[in-house]
């Protein structure tokens, strides 16, 4: 089990948009989908570390700001070159309007 | 099989054989790179230069693919010549046949006359090995003075790189920084920024005479001004490698002439900053220096070759900068007849091409970090769509760009 971490407010986020949150020193990506569902992913492209939190979001995809490598930020799938690794995901909730994710200890 | 060559092996041609053997494994590709060093980033060569540090090294293929068993990487050897009728290249003196050639050669830095000084420090910035002359030869010295010739990108990205470590000037020849390329409003900051760092941009710049021998070089200036620099860096612009496919018997107009699915002939295809194109967007030929045309046209030419259809190629030119804590991006390709738009949201600033038809033609925008990038996105869309715009919600910022899209 993980803890429940607390990291925005859900007014926070435009729909179809993401913000970038930083918390224990690591950055995680908060999307908010055209639905009104939460997402987490690592804030930062596999690629070459560029934040994603500057980059367009369409349905479920997250587009990077600089290189225009894609991914699906419900599942962190990478979409094709010059993507080679998955994004990282994380468990998210919406709780009286609080975002939380679910951090596990390594 | 299918034996696929790759001349060059930068972004094009890394995209290319990375695409090809990921894609299908009845494909053998040979890479060819005149370079000792192969699929490294070129951006971050201007961007990201520092004194006392690492060169900035971005690696093209951090997951090798490039050792997988079905690539033949052939570093340091030139592409000699092509002969088309019988398919083969001549690598340094092996003859090496294809069924499928791609001719990804790219673009080398423009030289001029009156800086060839035999001896005296006076470089071009293309290449890793050319960044690292460049740190070497200012880390030895206490206080380093240079001077760049010509205010585009990489001179600006590099005046950029090296103003805390430097004394930097730059020179250039015309009234307004990147002025063909980008609207004055934001070469201004972009000026502005510049001056911030204590990096001197000298505009209207008539260079009168250069002097140099190993240990400087002495300009002067029309108006009198003299400087003395420990580097000169040249920073006027790059021409396409196209003489191997000229001499070949393919058509040379302004880099490879190649058709819109990036053919010269029938499997001979060039793609990046070596070959001219019929822009989707326009139906002009055009050539871009670009490194999202270049991965682009790389992976669309591997494309066409594994499914053996052959498509156009539709991809909208874009490019970036980024110059101290500023992110520049511009999409499209403005029309002579077009209208701009000014879209002022204090620290970032958009500039629209609406053409006569209400449709846009082209956007560029300024603003710290990649906080334009949402915005030029938006664009690429309206473009692509062909949207009817008026130029006062274009101008408003309270008027979200997305809903434009909607609506």
């Amino acid at each position: 089990m993980g803890r429940w971490v607390d990291v925005c407010a859900t007014t926070e986020v435009d729909e179809e948009d993401l913000i970038s949150v930083e918390f224990e020193g690591h950055d995680y990506a908060i999307y908010h989908d055209e639905d009104g569902e939460f997402f987490a992913t690592d804030a930062h492209c596999t690629h070459e570390k560029v934040n994603l939190c500057d980059g367009f979001v369409e349905g479920e995809i997250i587009e990077c700001p600089k290189h225009n490598g894609r991914f699906n930020f419900k599942t962190g799938e990478g979409l094709g070159s010059p993507v080679c690794i998955d994004l990282k995901t994380y468990p998210c909730k919406v709780e009286n309007e609080r975002v939380f994710i679910e951090l596990v200890e390594v | 099989m299918t034996h696929v060559v790759i001349i060059g092996a930068s972004l094009t041609g890394t995209s290319c054989a990375q695409q090809l053997v990921q894609s299908d494994s009845d494909v053998r590709v040979t890479l060819i790179s005149d370079e000792l060093d192969v699929a490294y980033d070129r951006p971050p060569l201007s961007k990201s230069l520092k004194l006392g540090a690492a060169l900035p090294r971005v690696d093209l293929d951090p997951q090798a693919h490039l050792k997988s068993a079905n690539i033949t990487v052939l570093a340091g050897a030139p592409a000699k010549s092509i002969d088309i009728a019988n398919k083969k290249v001549d690598v340094d003196g092996n003859l090496v046949s294809y069924d499928k050639l791609v001719i990804a050669t790219g673009a080398r830095a423009r030289t001029l006359p009156a800086f060839e000084i035999a001896g005296a420090p006076i470089v071009t910035l293309r290449s890793l090995a050319d960044a690292k002359i460049i740190q070497e030869r200012l880390e030895s010295k206490t206080a380093p003075r240079v001077g760049i010739v010509g205010g585009g990108f990489i001179g600006l990205e590099l005046a950029s790189a090296l103003s805390e470590s430097c004394q930097v000037n730059l020179f250039e020849a015309q009234a307004n920084l990147l002025s063909r390329v980008l609207p004055k409003e934001i070469s201004g900051r972009v000026a502005d920024r510049h001056a911030e760092a204590n990096v001197s941009i000298h505009l209207s710049a008539e260079i009168e005479e250069i002097e140099g021998d190993s240990d400087s070089v002495r300009l002067t200036l029309a108006d009198g001004q003299n400087f003395e620099f420990d580097l000169v860096v040249l920073g006027v612009g790059a021409v396409p490698n196209d003489e191997i496919a000229g001499q070949a018997g393919l058509t040379i107009d302004n880099g490879i002439a190649v058709d819109e699915t990036l053919r010269a002939k029938d499997d001979v295809y060039a793609g990046g900053d070596c070959c001219s194109f019929p822009l989707a967007l326009t139906g002009s030929r055009v050539r871009l220096e670009s490194w999202r045309n270049a991965q682009e046209q790389g992976l669309h030419i591997a494309n066409q070759i594994v499914s053996g259809e052959h498509s156009a190629f539709d991809g909208m030119p874009w490019f970036w900068s980024d110059q101290y804590d500023l992110g520049l991006q511009m999409a499209g390709w403005p029309n002579s007849n077009s209208q701009q738009v000014i879209r002022d949201m204090g620290e970032t600033l958009l500039c629209f091409e609406l053409d006569p038809d209400s449709k846009l033609s082209a956007v560029s925008g300024i603003g710290p970090g990649n906080s334009v990038a949402k915005d030029i996105k938006v664009c690429e869309r309206l473009m692509a769509a062909g949207r009817i715009l008026s130029a006062q919600e274009l101008a408003d910022p309270a008027v979200k760009l997305k809903k434009l899209l909607k609506g």
